[in-house]
């Protein structure tokens, strides 16, 4: 179904995931990739450059698609909070980036086929 | 190197982090015990009635058989398992563990028809020397399985040197030295799997 919708349409991008597709969430998601036993709540407030408010929020939307979990406990006598990516998150992520791949080889093919190719995507 | 190389290079790279930082849950808890049962029941079947004039060959082939139907059941049921729980990342979180895997269970198979055939007097140092193989195969796949795993490849490891003493010393080998390492190490492997599915479940709201 999702090929034959691809390949009717294969510039529609159907599995480029909103939730990921936003700078903060992908800062996010990047950030907990690498970490199988997740980040702290202010861990990811450091690496990723948002404040308190923003981070909860762009958290939320993550745990509501089931890709981000979420857990309260104790570091010491401290309250801490610690995420990490599910399952679901790691393997919806894998599709993402598949998609993203896909997108980049053909943006850089149709470079090619118009005779342009300086080299970058960006001007400057 | 151009913007678009260097954009799918990155994507590369994540994908590969993602690979490597991924736990592998397609070990089924409920199958550890049912082989941890099955050990039991071998070396139970073993003292009670051995096989008429069973010696160390024989011994040796029963465990083998065992041993090789544990890898190759948990083998099919880790590839349907893996594809259910991983998704997509599925085949390569397979390919990665067996490629971590595969080494020793040569290493085993080449150990055990070499000791057979070459050298048969020391044929009862394969028990000892199978639980170190599976002690280091635990080690060599540490990053990619639940934490818990370390003590199980601990517990295997040290039988493996025990047993390997106690054959040495006593020159006969006995069921219970295949039969409790592996009852107690395949229970605590299913633990640790048991554990590490729970914990992907269970998440409390901020």
């Amino acid at each position: 179904m999702s090929a034959k919708k691809s390949d009717q349409a294969p510039f529609a991008y159907h599995g480029l995931d909103r939730v990921f597709h936003e700078k903060a969430r992908l800062g996010i998601v990047s950030s907990l990739i690498g970490h199988v036993d997740g980040l702290t709540f202010s861990d990811l407030k450091a690496l990723c450059d948002l404040t308190d408010g923003n981070l909860r929020r762009h958290l939320q939307v993550l745990e509501e698609a089931g890709y981000v979990e979420i857990a309260k406990g104790y570091d010491g006598k401290r309250p801490c909070t610690r995420c990490s990516l599910s399952a679901e998150g790691r393997a919806k992520f894998v599709d993402y980036l598949e998609v993203l791949e896909r997108v980049l080889r053909q943006a850089n093919a149709v470079r090619e086929d118009s005779g342009f190719d300086s080299g970058t995507l960006l001007p400057g | 190197m151009r913007d678009v190389d260097l954009a799918l290079s990155d994507i590369s790279d994540i994908r590969a982090q993602l690979v490597a930082s991924t736990r592998f849950l397609g070990i089924s808890p409920g199958f550890n015990t049912v082989l941890a049962f099955l050990a039991f029941a071998v070396a139970l079947m073993q003292t009670w009635q051995p096989a008429p004039g069973q010696g160390d060959f024989t011994y040796i082939a029963v465990w083998a058989a065992v041993l090789v139907a544990s890898f190759f059941i948990t083998a099919v049921q880790a590839i349907s398992r893996s594809h259910r729980l991983h998704g997509r990342m599925a085949g390569v979180l397979l390919q990665s563990v067996a490629q971590k895997i595969l080494p020793f269970i040569v290493a085993g198979v080449i150990l055990t028809c070499v000791i057979c055939a070459y050298a048969p007097e020391s044929i009862r140092l394969l028990p000892g020397l199978w639980q170190l193989l599976i002690g280091l195969l635990g080690f060599a796949v540490l990053t990619g399985v639940p934490r818990g795993l370390i003590w199980v490849a601990g517990w295997y490891f040290c039988s493996g040197i025990l047993v390997l003493a106690v054959a040495g010393q006593t020159g006969a080998l006995s069921p219970w030295m295949m039969g409790i390492p592996l009852f107690v190490g395949q229970l605590a492997a299913a633990h640790c799997f048991s554990r590490a599915n729970g914990e992907s479940h269970v998440c409390k709201k901020i």
